[in-house]
């Protein structure tokens, strides 16, 4: 090997990177080289001085038990949940679907949705009484009015609303529903 | 061997074994916070994000996967938030140089970062050590992660380049860089003085 080593390549030997052919090239190199074995050497005592820096940190005694909260916490808040989700989210899928089941009841049911608030004419007259006759007798607007009630969509279950108070007034027994 | 050993208890834990990662963690605890206290220098910070290092590997217990040594995985994380902070220090310190120019408080000496060692730093440390600190601070982040993973936490070329995400060669070529710029910097002490 002619002239000086570049001085990667003698960086390179101080600390350990050269394959055993390269390294056993520029070790024969330094031993006829004044010049580049000073540089070798130079590396060599740099990395003397670089050992003198330690810090030598040991972690605080609260540092275990920082990172034990941590982790726990993370635990905790991981251990309700099932698939990602948490138990509130849990609680409020059957809910959810309890609603969706009952509402598409109700529409199966009327075949519409129910309609509140101010109608418009057109559903007034699907629920019109017919006029009652001068003559007719109380038992027949009772019954009249039985029906009125009964035709409202929204007292679509007859049985069940009849026990509510308003209805429960209503007459009972003798008025038989003529169809 | 540790290196197994590391896998070995890492594919515990995420299995769900929790002693496991408390092995890891007594194992590992000192030389992570030791390369942080020298990547970022404040002792306080340095224990925050040896914490966040271990939570986010408790996090990703689930995802991980044993191709490369444990290690290589946490001083990539540790890395990767090290760089973080000095990045996030700098901004700050420059964000930091127009506010106090408005109040036109203090001499252009104070706006220079301050460099100055803390009183813990001043009990323990000689000024030889000072020295040493100064040169390796002085580093870009890159060439810093290098030298100190290389000469203090002993981690091989191959990891480092891992670590780092580049080739072995340009870790090579960072250590080489960083060498010689350490080397002009502390030339009283590799020339004998300063004793």
């Amino acid at each position: 090997m002619k002239g000086h080593l570049d001085r990667e390549k003698i960086f390179a030997l101080a600390q350990n990177m050269l394959s055993g052919r390269e390294q056993k090239e520029v070790a024969a190199h330094l031993d006829n080289c004044q010049a580049c074995r000073s540089v070798f050497q130079s590396y060599q005592r740099l990395d003397s001085v670089l050992d003198e820096w330690s810090p030598a940190a040991e972690p605080s005694p609260w540092f275990d038990a920082r990172l034990r909260a941590a982790v726990t916490a993370q635990v905790t808040q991981r251990s309700p949940s099932f698939l990602g989700l948490s138990w509130s989210r849990w609680m409020a899928a059957p809910a959810l679907a309890s609603l969706l089941l009952v509402s598409t009841l109700v529409v199966l049911r009327n075949g519409r949705l129910p309609k509140y608030g101010g109608g418009s004419g057109t559903h007034e007259t699907t629920v019109a009484v017919k006029p009652v006759a001068a003559t007719t007798t109380q038992a027949q607007a009772a019954t009249q009015e039985l029906r009125m009630y009964q035709n409202l969509p929204v007292l679509e279950d007859y049985d069940m609303l009849a026990n509510f108070d308003v209805i429960s007034e209503l007459p009972k027994g003798n008025h038989k529903i003529a169809d | 061997m540790a290196i197994d050993s590391d896998l070995e208890l890492m594919t515990r834990v995420s299995r769900g074994d929790t002693e496991s990662f408390a092995v890891l963690l007594q194992r590992h605890r000192s030389p992570v916070l030791n390369y942080f206290v020298r990547m970022v220098r404040d002792r306080a910070l340095a224990e925050d994000l040896t914490q966040e290092v271990f939570m986010r590997v408790y996090q990703a217990r689930e995802r991980y996967q044993p191709e490369a040594r444990f290690t290589t995985w946490l001083y990539r994380i540790a890395t990767n938030l090290a760089l973080n902070a000095l990045r996030d220090r700098r901004s700050e310190k420059v964000a930091d140089i127009p506010e106090r120019q408005q109040g036109d408080e203090g001499s252009p000496l104070e706006r220079v970062p301050d460099e100055r060692p803390t009183v813990e730093q001043r009990m323990v440390e000689s000024d030889r050590q000072r020295l040493i600190r100064q040169a390796i601070e002085g580093l870009p982040g890159n060439q810093r992660a290098a030298v100190i993973l290389h000469k203090y936490q002993e981690v091989d070329y191959r990891q480092i380049a891992k670590v780092l995400k580049v080739s072995e060669s340009a870790v090579k070529s960072l250590l080489f860089r960083a060498y010689e710029t350490l080397r002009v910097r502390l030339e009283p002490l590799v020339q004998g003085g300063l004793v």
